[in-house]
């Protein structure tokens, strides 16, 4: 099932797996040979030497087969994993669209993200890298990111509002006036982190910066001071005027990054393009609304109702 | 390649040293009585006139084997003993040499694992995979990275297994080679008359005390010393694919170890 937004053509997917369950019938098939090159040799008293010095190769060779074949079986499983994963995300995007179009008439207020690509040119979530399988025998899974959804629940659970919903699209519902902010992250490692400007909830900052690509190339970067009124900020060309519509585009981002400042005053930086993967930002404006927003792709802007944009509430 | 030749001469020789052993004894008696019947000591007794003794005096030679005689029957148990352990030992070397036949066989099998390797890589081979040449992003990135392993463990179990296939054969060579070198090192005396000495006519008490007790012990020490450069050269023989298996050269002397570097494929 080619679908042109994504990272990978799905048929694609599934032909590279049929070439993969005959690779490992073919190993099947060696197994048996190599089981029966083994057992052919049945000598003992006086070749136990012998015997001893074929034996000891052959399994080890037969040995190579069996856990091949596991580790093909392994390509194979991982392959499947990563289809169900795209599919699953395409149905979630497509679901997404459709409810942020539904709440744009004024119903249902609902926390979702914005959804377009995070990394790499599809509209499908990267499932993450698949590590190099050296020197360990199992070429790992891809990465599980914690998905968006968990991360906006943890963001959601340290915002701890009073769950006054509003308009994040207004200018008094901008980021750089928040009262305060949470970044709900997922590193390389799959690992989920938490920074916020609130003691107690995550790493706190005094000092957090969001910059990103928005999906037109615009650099972007929003910033929240703790300690003195928010500023606008720019990333050099294209740089934008800081208002809420900035936040809106994060959903656009090829290339987030996150600067925050800790505590002790020591500088953090993350990137997508470097260890940093499913990010959600949340924050209450100065009007105590709550908003969220994720660099959650959805698989294409041209639907109804898919235009980026955070939702508040 | 099939020792079924040098086998057979072995079996043969094993006949060949049972029926001696069996006729050591026999035959001693036969000598002896045939002295004593037709020679008469060579200190004659002065009573007997003249011309009665019609018996020739026995040679030096024959009263030596006359006085030793008794003396040969206390050293021949030893010396049985060990022809008779020789005679087990290759009878057993003989009874057991199909494993040559069936090594050479096996070279057959590995061709086949080998063939199933072939075909396994043929299927991952680039081309083959469109998923492996288009996937963007880094979960492509960590495939391509996997299949280019996978990949790499295919190439060198299916070395490991050609390593393998050649093995067999020249284990089943070096095997050939075995029985054709304890087969020359069977010099071993089939008479009571082989001796040290070519010019001794009569069995001696050294014959079975020292001289034929040693070449049967030389024989067997042969065959210790040749099942020794078998396994030798089978390890050797086998080494070609130890040393693809664990990501060396192919070189049977090359004692690489596995590194990091190494395919992912290591036996259970």
């Amino acid at each position: 099932m080619p679908t042109p937004d994504t990272e990978v053509d799905l048929a694609f997917l599934d032909i590279d797996a049929g070439h993969w369950e005959r690779a490992q019938e073919s190993l099947r098939s060696g197994q048996a040979a190599a089981r029966r090159a083994s057992d052919a040799l049945t000598v003992g008293n006086p070749f136990e030497g012998v015997a001893r010095a074929y034996h000891e190769q052959a399994n080890a060779v037969a040995g190579n087969l069996e856990t091949g074949h596991a580790r093909l079986q392994d390509v194979r499983d991982l392959l499947a994993r990563n289809k169900a994963r795209y599919l699953a995300a395409d149905s979630h995007a497509k679901k997404a669209v459709a409810s942020a179009g539904h709440r744009a008439g004024g119903s249902h207020p609902h926390p979702t993200s914005s959804i377009t690509p995070g990394h790499g040119h599809g509209g499908v979530p990267d499932p993450g890298p698949v590590a190099d399988p050296r020197p360990g025998p199992v070429p790992a899974d891809p990465t599980p990111h914690t998905p968006w959804r968990d991360l906006e629940a943890q963001v959601d659970k340290a915002l701890e509002h009073d769950r006054q919903y509003g308009d994040a699209t207004t200018p008094a519902g901008s980021f750089e006036t928040a009262q305060r902010s949470v970044i709900a992250y997922t590193a390389a490692d799959g690992s989920t982190h938490l920074v916020s400007t609130m003691p107690g909830q995550g790493d706190q900052a005094r000092e957090l910066t969001v910059s990103f690509l928005d999906r037109d190339g615009k650099a972007e970067v929003v910033t929240f001071s703790a300690t003195s009124t928010p500023g606008t900020g720019g990333a050099g060309d294209g740089a934008a005027p800081v208002d809420d519509g900035v936040m809106r585009a994060l959903g656009g981002a090829s290339q987030v990054n996150i600067r925050y400042v800790d505590s002790a005053g020591q500088v953090h930086t993350l990137s997508t393009g470097s260890g940093l993967g499913n990010v959600v930002v949340g924050y209450v404006d100065s009007q105590g609304r709550q908003h969220m927003v994720s660099n959650e792709p959805i698989p294409s802007a041209s639907q109804p109702g898919s235009a980026p944009g955070s939702v508040a509430r | 390649m099939s020792p079924t030749e040098h086998v057979a001469a072995l079996r043969n020789v094993v006949s060949q040293i049972a029926h001696y052993r069996l006729s050591i004894q026999g035959t001693l008696d036969t000598i002896h009585a045939g002295i004593a019947a037709t020679t008469s000591p060579r200190q004659v007794s002065f009573r007997k006139p003249p011309g009665l003794d019609i018996k020739p005096a026995r040679t030096a030679e024959q009263e030596a084997f006359m006085d030793e005689y008794p003396l040969m029957f206390i050293s021949l148990a030893p010396l049985y003993s060990t022809m008779s352990a020789l005679e087990q030992r290759i009878t057993l070397l003989c009874d057991t040499s199909g494993w040559v036949d069936q090594l050479q066989g096996a070279a057959g099998d590995w061709e086949n694992v080998e063939r199933a390797l072939s075909a396994a890589s043929q299927e991952v081979f680039d081309s083959q995979l469109p998923a492996a040449r288009t996937w963007k992003g880094s979960a492509g990135l960590g495939y391509q990275t996997t299949v280019a392993a996978h990949r790499r463990s295919l190439s060198r179990v299916e070395d490991a297994a050609r390593g393998m296939r050649f093995g067999c054969s020249r284990a089943a060579g070096a095997g050939e080679s075995f029985y054709g070198v304890v087969r020359a090192g069977m010099r071993v005396p089939l008479s009571v008359y082989d001796a040290n000495h070519a010019s001794v006519t009569l069995p001696q008490l050294a014959n079975f005390t020292q001289y034929q007790h040693s070449a049967y012990q030389a024989a067997d020490a042969a065959i210790t010393a040749a099942l020794a450069t078998l396994e030798a050269n089978v390890a050797r023989s086998f080494g070609h694919s130890r040393s693809k298996r664990e990501g060396g050269t192919g070189d049977p002397d090359d004692l690489v170890s596995v590194t990091e570097t190494l395919p992912s494929w290591a036996a259970k």
